[in-house]
């Protein structure tokens, strides 16, 4: 023994059994916050990946500057990566043909096809300037192979090429064309023969750790750049922290709440359990004055014994959080798979444990503050006495209460300070509950599980005309594998009389099933105006959008008739065009344009539908001359991240759940050992163990009642602060009290106390009596 | 030379219709290296009064001056270092800590002035105490009356000018007592400390270089018995 403080581990050793309950209590939070700022990490680590493949691995994108401008900014000392493309026919309008197929040219430098993205599936980038890389589906659709000659066919000539490799462009993969790709000189050629100004996009990626937002504002303001003609990669950009975008924003608060909680929690729990430890011990702490410890040495003492236990409980807690997250990581990769199949399997974050570390370390100083406190003003007098005197300044008052009943209720109200922190650890589980209901809510509103009306496959006419006829609509529909087609018709720049400052709006039929799904899938609240707008004349359906002055009632004129905005979809799918956009039902759409076909057909498909099923549909499109896009893939994706959501949301409120049971069951089972002692002298005076139960119960009603009250009263604001602020924010949806989530709350602390009385008492239950009595 | 000077000390505990006087008035003074008994009916204030002598309690009127110095005027944190290197203090309930080894619990209180145990002052206490084999053993590995001689060690390392005990032998057998209160007064004789202790041993009180009875808060000094 060198120092005073050389007891802590030797006293720890030995009281192992009485700290199992604070030791556990700071590896549930450190386990808890290492979980989910790993799973916060791996989250972004999978979004980035993602973003990579989707959207490329550039945070800039900027067009109409030089070649020099573009030269000098990648120059820049912050700038990772500098790629170049630039691209004809891209919305395949043009009569460019491969094969016969509808074809894009793009041309690029290596880094945008190895780098910038990462498209080349097989092969390699076209050095020379008659090779060239192809998408992949060329593959399929022209038979053709790496070496193989190809001719692009132009309005204006004929160029031959080597097939160099092959691509897999995820934004162009539902069309039904191929791209090709070539690098800078051979695309100028063709870009210039064809008499096409160039359109240079050039795309810039940053170093890690660089403050994005700075370097931007610096090269908008060096090279005076419009905003028009700079773009962002939102995901990417976001993903440095640095961003402006909102529901980025809004994840990070979320998860910097959540940890806030769990901290709160975490010194609820240790400081409860401290306190009661401090209680048992007054005596110890009363003799250490009494040889000359200061109150200085005491408050370092117990600081340095809570800290102690952290030796044991941080690395359990983060090898725990590591070990969840590599399951929930596995789950999430194999359980789901699609998007989530790229998330790290065996991923280590160190800001998980860093933040775990930290909070199990910050948790346990401030809920020692005040039980070091209250050990250091244990006066040494108690060391003297031998008698620990619990101070009682109001004898019960047992005139309407059993007086056991009424003994309970005395001593959870004895100590002002212990009745706070009981009541606060009660409180603590259901504002947790409510407020993370609340964004469970918002996962609810944000990832929509796939709806009835999704699509598997849709064609469309190239230039959105109304030629995809009723007859090969039902064609199509009585086809193996089809379950369901349903079109829309499109009548885009349909002039109007002016009105509110519009004179143009983009007309859409819907048909019978539509409007069934208008309803069902809560497109619009307004069931009224949707059923008007269905059966009667003249009365249309308005998208809302921030741009659409068009509201519920305004009359507008369309070709002849007066029609009436009867009903307003404000969550659709439908929409979003240049135009404010109008629906009608199938006889108004006729009537008003001559038109009886569709634009667009969707496709539902059957669960059995085989491949041979699908390009059966492919060529029926295609012998009629339209492009057929492939949803399944990414419909899967969709319904992938809302499972990974719900899984994990569910997983959250399990936890918490959790978390509120074990704390409550150890709130009671430490003031219940912190008075055994006393309950061992009744037991020895012959109160019966029935008439302790009793005690203890009445003891627990009180901090669950204060608990529940103060739990309500703080935690229904804040789950409409958290409502309003990812929900109503981002979907207009407006906050009602959540009465079910109070009520399960509330059901959910009844149990945990019956149980939590039932625990301990049962432990005096099978203890003699002369036990109870002697037992410290 | 007087150590110790209690000058009209009294403790009232609360206050209204339920005060207690525990100490009324109590002047008296103890002189270097005198072993003293305090005597008196359960509850008449004994403790009290040697809670007052060691400062852990505060007098609701009155001054104790040890060694010429005021101890209630020191301020908490100088009164607890005053405390430290000059009272110790012996329990009726032993009070050691039972994850420490008995020499573990003797140097604590040095540790805790942040200095280094006097190894020969340690050899020679333990020696003193009959506890040379018994140094590596936990208190609850001891009888009742090496836990108490124990317990003096704890006391005594420090070097103390004054000790004070409170019935240090009210737990033990009357062999174990006589052992532990000559060791007491061997030692004190050897070091020149001074000792007040309360007991209710009749033999004890009659060894004593002087008794003070304390009855319902009221001191009667008896001087010295031999002299
Ligand atoms: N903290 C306290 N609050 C109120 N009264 C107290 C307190 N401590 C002691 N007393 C009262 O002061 C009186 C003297 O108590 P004290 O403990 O000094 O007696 P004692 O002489 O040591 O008795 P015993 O021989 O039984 O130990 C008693 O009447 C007791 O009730
Ligand atoms: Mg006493």
């Amino acid at each position: 023994m060198r120092s005073y403080l050389s007891l802590i581990p030797i006293s720890v050793r030995v009281r192992r059994k009485q700290s199992l309950m604070t030791v556990i209590c700071i590896t549930l939070s450190v386990f808890l916050v290492t979980a989910i700022f790993s799973m916060a990490d791996m989250g972004i680590r999978l979004e980035e990946a993602n973003a990579k493949q989707k959207h490329g691995s550039w945070h800039i994108l900027i067009r109409d500057i030089s070649d020099e401008e573009a030269e000098e900014i990648s120059a820049r000392p912050d700038v990772a990566a500098f790629s170049v493309q630039d691209a004809i026919n891209y919305n395949i309008k043009e009569d460019y043909y491969i094969g016969g197929k509808k074809a894009a040219v793009a041309g690029m430098n290596k880094t945008f096809l190895t780098d910038t993205f990462d498209y080349i599936t097989e092969g390699r980038f076209p050095e020379t300037d008659n090779e060239a890389v192809i998408s992949e589906n060329a593959k399929d659709i022209m038979g053709v192979n790496i070496g193989d000659s190809i001719t692009l066919n132009t309005p204006l000539g004929k160029y031959e090429y080597t097939i160099s490799g092959f691509e897999h462009d995820a934004n162009t993969y539902m069309y039904d064309a191929v791209l090709l790709c070539l690098n800078m000189s051979a695309f100028d050629n063709v870009r210039i023969s064809e008499g096409k100004s160039p359109a240079r996009e050039y795309c810039y990626r940053f170093n890690k750790y660089i403050n994005v937002r700075k370097s931007i504002n610096e090269i908008k303001e060096q090279f005076n750049i419009p905003d028009e003609n700079i773009g962002e990669n939102v995901v990417m950009v976001g993903l440095t922290g640095f961003s402006e975008n909102s529901v980025l924003q809004g994840m990070y608060i979320t998860a910097g709440v959540l940890s806030l909680l769990i901290l709160i929690a975490g010194v609820l729990m240790i400081a409860g359990s401290m306190n009661s430890n401090i209680t048992q011990r007054t005596e110890f702490f009363g003799m250490l004055r009494c040889i000359g410890a200061s109150k200085k040495q005491i408050i370092r003492f117990v600081r340095l014994e809570a800290l102690n236990w952290c030796k044991i409980a941080v690395p359990i807690g983060s090898g725990l959080g590591i070990i969840v997250t590599w399951i929930l990581c596995a789950a999430l990769k194999f359980g789901i798979g699609g998007e989530l199949s790229s998330i790290p399997l065996f991923g280590i974050s160190l800001t998980g444990i860093v933040c775990g570390i930290f909070v199990g370390i910050i948790t346990v100083l401030i809920a020692a503050r005040s039980p070091a406190k209250k050990a250091s003003k244990v006066s040494p007098v108690t060391a003297v006495s031998g008698n620990v005197k619990v101070k009682t300044h109001r004898s019960i008052s047992a005139k309407f209460l059993k007086t056991e009943t009424a003994l309970g209720i005395s001593h959870a109200s004895a100590s002002k300070k212990n009745l706070l922190l009981m009541t606060g650890s009660f409180a603590l589980s259901i504002i947790l509950f409510l407020s993370f209901s609340a964004i469970h809510d918002w996962t609810r509103h944000a990832l929509n599980d796939l709806q009835p009306h999704t699509p598997d496959l849709s064609f469309a006419s190239a230039d959105l005309s109304c030629n995809i006829t009723g007859e090969l609509a039902d064609n199509v529909n009585s086809m193996r594998g089809v379950k369901r087609a349903f079109g829309r018709g499109f009548k885009g720049d349909l002039a109007i009389d002016d009105y509110k400052g519009i004179n143009k709006v983009d007309l859409v039929s819907l048909d019978d099933i539509q409007f069934e799904w208008a309803d069902e899938e809560k497109w619009t609240k307004d069931s009224v105006g949707l059923e008007r707008a269905y059966k009667e004349k003249n009365c249309v359906i308005t998208v809302f959008d921030k741009d659409n002055p068009l509201e519920k009632g305004d009359k507008i004129k369309l070709g002849d008739d007066i029609a009436e905005i009867v009903c307003v979809f404000t969550d659709s799918p439908i929409g979003g065009g240049g135009n404010p956009t109008i629906l009608c039902n199938e006889k108004m759409f006729a009537r008003l344009t001559g038109e009886t076909g569709y634009a667009v057909l969707d496709i539902q498909l059957e669960k059995n539908a085989t491949e041979s099923n699908i390009s059966a549909i492919r060529s029926q499109a295609e012998a009629n001359g339209f492009l057929l896009s492939d949803r399944r893939e990414n419909n899967r994706e969709i319904e992938g991240t809302y499972y990974a959501f719900t899984i994990l949301v569910y997983g959250f409120i399990g936890i918490i759940a959790m978390i509120a049971l074990f704390n409550i069951m150890n709130s009671i089972s430490m003031s219940v050992s912190a008075r055994i002692k006393q309950y061992g002298a009744m037991r020895s005076v012959g109160m019966s163990a029935r008439q302790l139960t009793d005690m203890i119960a009445a003891e627990t009603a009180v901090y669950t009642f204060c608990g529940l009250v103060v739990g309500l009263v703080a935690g229904i604001p804040i789950n409409k602060l958290f409502f309003e602020s990812f929900v109503t924010a981002y979907f207009g949806t407006a906050w009602e009290p959540p009465l079910a989530e109070v009520f399960i709350s509330a059901v959910f602390v009844l149990i945990a106390s019956i149980l939590a009385v039932y625990a301990p008492s049962n432990r005096i239950k099978n203890m003699s009596v002369a036990d109870t009595a002697r037992s410290e | 030379m007087d150590l110790l000077e209690a000058i009209s000390v009294s403790k009232t505990y609360g206050g209204g219709d339920t005060a207690v006087h525990a100490l009324k008035d109590v002047s008296f003074t103890v002189p270097k290296g005198e072993f003293t008994a305090v005597v008196g009916e359960s509850g008449s204030g004994k403790t009290t009064l040697l809670n007052m002598l060691g400062g852990l309690d505060t007098p609701t009127d009155g001054k104790v001056i040890i060694d010429g110095k005021d101890i209630f005027s020191m301020k908490e944190s100088s009164l607890t270092i005053f405390r430290r290197r000059n009272i110790g203090f012996i329990f009726q309930s032993f009070n050691l800590i039972p994850e420490l080894t008995v020499e573990q619990n003797i140097i604590f209180p040095v540790l805790l002035d942040y200095r280094k145990p006097d190894k020969a002052y340690l050899e020679e206490l333990l020696k003193v105490l009959g506890l040379e084999d018994r140094r590596c053993y936990l208190p609850c590995q001891l009888s009742g009356g090496q836990q108490q001689r124990t317990a003096i060690g704890r006391a005594l390392i420090t070097r103390p000018s004054l000790i004070l005990a409170d019935e240090p032998t009210g737990n033990l057998d009357s062999r174990n007592s006589s052992e532990v209160i000559s060791l007491l007064k061997n030692a004190s004789k050897k070091y020149e400390q001074t000792i007040i202790m309360i007991t209710h041993n009749r033999a004890i009180s009659q060894s004593a270089d002087r008794v003070l009875q304390v009855s319902d808060g009221i001191l009667t000094d008896f001087g010295r018995c031999r002299e």
